[in-house]
């Protein structure tokens, strides 16, 4: 469905990105894991024509058959929330701070769809319930200041939801949140991919949020995948260097015995208390 | 540097954990930073023995971070008391402001916000020294420190905005231990930080902590990086103590509710190894 | 390498040229800017050894006469050399700006410092002080001066002051209030540094490039506001003469000798120019350094 091929991003002749194949097939959850600088957020933003235009972008990037890159704006932006979708880092900096919640879950319905007003009201109240908002009716008249981060992050899902697009990005859609947050909009993520057969690639630092939404991983170091494969078996057995170097850099809860291991070693003594 | 987790707990001597002693107590304490409105830290109470490397852990508001200000005295509680070594930290910090802060040294979680831009390092490593101790360290002693934390004596000409997070996050440690402090405050230290370089900063705080014999207290929203540095967990929330005791204790065998919750989303989240 | 070294390396590779290239390409106006004023200062400088005429010389029988070749800029009412009337009257203007904007700079930076580093209430009290300070015109100070102190340079730098310091405490504070929020603050408290040391070793070199854009750009309007306070009557008194006080004479004299107006004038404008490209230019080039954040 996604198609990747000869990817190369550069900036004043200085290579950035080089990806020579990536498919993500339809209605499979792929992760992108790697650290600041690694190319994953540019490479993703690359297939949704939303790259600074000072980088250079050449190669292909085939969805749904079509050629995406080096279309026209007018073009990309009927793609772009109708069968792509994004949804970013920071809920707080994403949303429109003068406009209530209401409305702004429904810009891209309106945009994409020929609704009627009431039609809208409608869909848009059914989505915040898909996405496990509470009181629905209540928050859409509120402004995104006065909902929480998680709440926030909901908020987006819902509107990149909306057209039912067949491909979701997320780009370290949970970093931004607290722990039993970040839990929980994984699973509507997951849940939300499975549901309505929806692609999504994911993208994100954290190895653990990776492992568990996806069935595939591609591991990015200095703009280049360094492996890829199913996720199980790039966690358990991987190959390349630099992802063992991840796999050892992300820990996990240690457990009772790891614990007990921990608090009995001994250090030599320093300089007394 | 070894880039995977090799750091531990570990007490900094047998004998310490006989003789548990505490440093750093609260009692009581109540802050807020407005004079009318919701109290930041609640009624909270805690002590952190001598020696010990104590997490306190929370989510967003739990008050994690004000609470390391009012122990270390940046910060002053509109109620309630905070002893250090004995004395009232607010009688010491009149009578003798430069001792406490040789006592106690902090650590930010964002590194570059930590320096004055327009500052060279070897100036800003050398800060606390010149404020505190009056004198002027010499170049061999910075160079000294730098290699402590793994860094050249080059980078000391160099500006802020040259170094990377993971080694500024290093000088600002090599900063705060300076001046042989007792208790090292670490908030959030390797948070903004990339996850392979944590590891290493966070390591190299351990071997900090047991060259010198240091009392660390530890901030953190990560249980799996709480888990293998502290011996001691506090867990916090809406600016209360929800539950504390030991590492393993609260990993595997949580009491509170708000606890369990942590630790199975915290679980849920992290790398899961076969 | 992490894409945020990327970013600030490709600026360095475009960096070839030497530093006044760069600063040229990254800031045109700050090179008329300095032409501009340069040109001014100079004239200004000369003329203190130098006119082309003794500009007291009056010589009625030569009065108003249009420019030519032995009087470039013709004569005033008086027969007097007009171009050296100016050489001279810059002398006045600048030296009555320079002091005021001194005042206004040093004075206003501390007060708004003053501000920023001290709590709520004593913020609150010495921000409500500058807000009416602002508030107040100085050409209205000057007038209530001139009536009590009498007229000339001493209550014009007054006047001019008065709105100075306030205005540059109002820039002031609001970036000095964001540097003190910032962590390294924080840090150099738990080092042991006082307020005040902190205020002044650690803020005031952060926000050094605001103040001095600030300068320049006061000093611009300093002019402005001595040409006419000179105009209005208030400022330099003869035989001290000033732009304004020329363009005061000139006045009625207009249509008869539009040149009279528009040779002074146009240095007001030139001057004024040069010092406002001069602070554009200035808050281009002393940007602070690009910022770390990258994209990946």
């Amino acid at each position: 469905m996604l198609e990747i091929n000869n990817l190369h991003i550069s900036i004043a002749g200085r290579s950035l990105v080089k990806i020579d194949h990536l498919v993500v097939a339809p209605n499979e959850r792929l992760g992108i894991v790697g650290e600041s600088g690694s190319g994953k957020t540019l490479t993703v933003l690359s297939i949704l024509g939303l790259l600074p235009t000072m980088m250079k972008v050449q190669g292909s990037v085939i969805f749904a058959g079509q050629e995406l890159l080096g279309r026209s704006e007018n073009d990309l932006a009927k793609i772009r929330g109708r069968d792509i979708a994004m949804v970013f880092q920071d809920p707080g900096r994403s949303l429109n701070p003068t406009m209530k919640i209401g409305r702004q879950a429904g810009e891209t319905l309106r945009l994409h769809l020929d609704l009627s007003k009431s039609e809208i009201k409608e869909r848009v109240l059914g989505l915040m319930h898909s996405v496990q908002l509470k009181d629905p009716e209540k928050l859409a008249s509120r402004y995104p200041h006065e909902l929480s981060g998680g709440q926030q992050q909901r908020v987006m899902i819902a509107m990149a939801i909306a057209c039912k697009p067949k491909l979701l990005i997320a780009d370290e859609p949970t970093t931004a949140l607290d722990v039993t947050v970040q839990q929980e909009v994984l699973k509507l993520l997951l849940k939300l991919s499975q549901e309505s057969d929806m692609a999504m690639v994911f993208v994100s630092h954290n190895l653990g949020v990776v492992q568990a939404v996806s069935e595939r991983i591609a591991v990015m170091h200095d703009g280049e995948i360094v492996e890829l494969g199913p996720t199980a078996q790039i966690l358990d057995s991987p190959s390349a260097e630099y992802t063992k170097e991840l796999i050892g850099a992300n820990p996990s809860i240690p457990d009772a015995q790891e614990l007990r291991r921990l608090s009995g070693s001994r250090f030599r003594t320093g300089k007394g208390v | 540097m070894p880039k995977s987790y090799v750091v531990c707990q570990a007490p900094v001597s047998e004998l310490v954990k006989e003789f548990r002693v505490p440093l750093v107590t609260a009692s009581n304490l109540k802050f807020r930073y407005s004079s009318s409105g919701p109290w930041t830290i609640n009624d909270v109470s805690l002590s952190i023995d001598a020696g010990t490397s104590v997490g306190i852990v929370g989510e967003s508001g739990s008050g994690k971070s004000t609470i390391i200000r009012l122990l270390s005295g940046l910060l002053t509680p509109q109620e309630g008391v905070v002893s250090v070594d004995g004395k009232n930290l607010s009688e010491w910090s009149k009578e003798s402001p430069r001792e406490l802060r040789r006592f106690g040294q902090l650590v930010f979680q964002s590194p570059r916000r930590s320096f004055d831009p327009r500052m060279r390092l070897g100036r800003a490593l050398s800060e606390p020294i010149r404020a505190l101790e009056k004198r002027i360290p010499d170049a061999d002693e910075l160079g000294l420190w730098m290699s402590r934390v793994g860094l050249t004596a080059e980078l000391l000409d160099r500006y802020p905005h040259q170094l990377s997070g993971g080694q500024l996050q290093r000088v600002s440690l090599a900063r705060a231990m300076s001046i042989g402090p007792q208790v090292l405050y670490a908030d959030e230290p390797t948070s903004s930080l990339d996850v392979s370089v944590q590891a290493q900063v966070l390591n190299l705080l351990m071997e900090l902590r047991s060259d010198l014999g240091l009392t660390l207290v530890l901030v953190s929203h990560d249980l799996a990086v709480v888990g293998r540095m502290c011996e001691r967990i506090i867990v916090m929330s809406g600016g209360a103590v929800v539950e504390e005791g030991t590492a393993i204790d609260i990993l595997t065998n949580p009491r509170h509710e708000y606890t369990v919750g942590l630790v199975e989303a915290a679980k849920a989240v992290s790398l899961k190894h076969a | 390498m992490k894409y945020s070294d990327k970013l600030t390396n490709v600026n360095e590779l475009q960096s070839n040229d030497n530093f006044l290239t760069r600063s040229a390409k990254k800031s045109p106006q700050l090179i008329l800017g300095i032409i501009l004023t340069g040109l001014v200062l100079a004239i200004t400088l000369v003329s203190f050894f130098w006119t082309p005429w003794d500009p007291i010389a009056i010589d009625v029988e030569k009065r108003l006469l249009t420019p030519s070749l032995s009087h470039w800029f013709g004569t005033d009412r008086l027969g007097r050399d007009l171009l050296s009337q100016i050489m001279v009257g810059s002398q006045n203007t600048l030296y009555v700006t320079l002091v005021s904007t001194l005042i206004g700079v040093v004075l206003g930076t501390s007060l708004g410092l003053a501000a920023a580093g001290s709590g709520p209430r004593w913020g609150g009290i010495l921000t409500r002080i500058s807000d009416i300070g602002i508030a107040i015109p100085s050409i209205l100070i000057a007038l209530v001066l001139a009536t009590t102190l009498g007229p000339g340079r001493l209550s014009v730098i007054i006047a001019i002051s008065f709105w100075f310091v306030p205005v540059t405490a109002r820039v002031v504070v609001g970036p000095a209030r964001q540097i003190l929020s910032l962590d390294f603050v924080e840090a150099a408290m738990t080092h042991g540094r006082t307020r005040m040391y902190i205020v002044f070793r650690q803020v005031l070199p952060n926000i050094a490039p605001i103040v001095i854009v600030q300068t320049s750009m006061m000093f611009a309007a300093g002019i402005l506001i001595e040409a006419s306070l000179s105009f209005l009557g208030v400022g330099a008194q003869p035989p001290t003469t000033s732009w304004g006080k020329i363009l005061m004479d000139s006045q009625p004299l207009v249509q008869e000798a539009p040149y009279y107006t528009l040779l002074p004038g146009s240095f007001v404008v030139i001057t004024v120019l040069g010092f406002n490209l001069l602070g554009d230019g200035l808050a281009v080039l002393l940007d602070p350094q690009q910022s770390q954040k990258g994209v990946a």
